[in-house]
């Protein structure tokens, strides 16, 4: 003979929800396990194929958009300089822009190869520059799109983003950060 | 006429062009730290054995970098500035998955 006292009830009442969330816990990561042990070959295989030709699509492309920004302003908008000629600027203000990138496995794993042996990581270098001509594209969109007629004092700033977990896991980013202040001159004589 | 964040000139250069700085501040600064979420970090874990941009990182450090600016604006106000010279930016991991990121400039009253 049993009796279901109140206690008991509270028991399995308050420790069966979590104990389902440990079991579905359970669940989630084991099929995602096996999901990513089948699909990560293939990912990493896709990363390695077209890697190369993604990048020179990017750098096609972007040589087209620099193209028509140099066209419709006329010269290049950035430039590192003060100013020549203070009295001439009607508007100022700072403008900024940034591109995170991840080199893929595939480009992680060369790196390494490489690192054994030391010398220049093409890979890496590859990327990076491309990165920043990037972001040094986009604030030259983003002034001519607000109307600036120059950048003047740009700066730019790389860092390193979202490594966790150890030094093998994980994302890999590289962040690139240009700024500037725009300026508008003033186009009365 | 001048562009202006709550009433506040902001550049990066070390004059703002057209006006004359009367009197200086100090230095005023704001940050912010951010750690992405999780479900964001996957999907970019999963975007990055692939390789190329992590776009949603990129924005979420756009948006903390407006927060950051936002705040140093605020800290300008405070001290009765109508203008940020030499604006700076820095960014730095504190641990892994979260960054701060940082800006300061020099608080000046303008005319």
């Amino acid at each position: 003979m049993w009796s279901l006292e109140i206690s008991e009830i509270l028991f399995y009442g308050v420790c069966g929800i979590p104990l389902l969330l440990l079991v579905l816990w359970g669940v989630f990561w084991t099929i995602f396990g096996i999901l990513f042990s089948v699909a990560y070959p293939f990912m990493f295989l896709y990363g390695a194929l077209t890697g190369s030709s993604k990048r020179k699509d990017w750098q096609n492309n972007l040589i087209i958009r620099e193209r028509q920004t140099l066209n419709k302003a006329g010269k290049d908008v950035l430039s590192m300089d003060k100013l020549r000629r203070p009295q001439d600027v009607s508007e100022s203000n700072v403008i900024w822009t940034s591109i995170v990138i991840g080199p893929s496995h595939w480009e992680q794993l060369v790196a390494a190869i490489y690192m054994l042996f030391g010398g220049s990581i093409d890979v890496y270098r590859d990327l990076i520059a491309l990165g920043r001509s990037e972001v040094f594209q986009r604030l030259r969109e983003m002034a001519t799109d607000k109307g600036y007629d120059a950048v003047i004092g740009v700066r730019l700033d790389t860092s390193m983003i979202g490594t966790h977990r150890g030094k093998y896991q994980g994302s890999k980013g590289i962040e690139i950060f240009a700024y500037g202040t725009g300026i508008k001159l003033d186009s009365s004589p | 006429m001048s562009a202006m964040v709550n009433g506040i000139q902001v550049v990066s250069t070390e004059t703002i062009p057209g006006f004359i700085i009367k009197s200086q501040l100090g230095v005023v600064s704001g940050s912010t730290v951010r750690a992405k979420n999780v479900v964001r970090d996957f999907t970019q874990m999963l975007k990055n054995i692939v390789g190329g941009e992590l776009p949603q990182y990129t924005e979420l450090l756009v948006e903390s970098r407006n927060e950051a600016f936002t705040r140093m604006v605020a800290d300008a106000k405070a001290r009765g500035a109508n203008g940020v010279v030499n604006l700076r930016f820095a960014t730095s991991a504190v641990s892994p998955g979260a960054a701060e990121l940082f800006c300061y400039g020099t608080a000046v009253i303008t005319e």
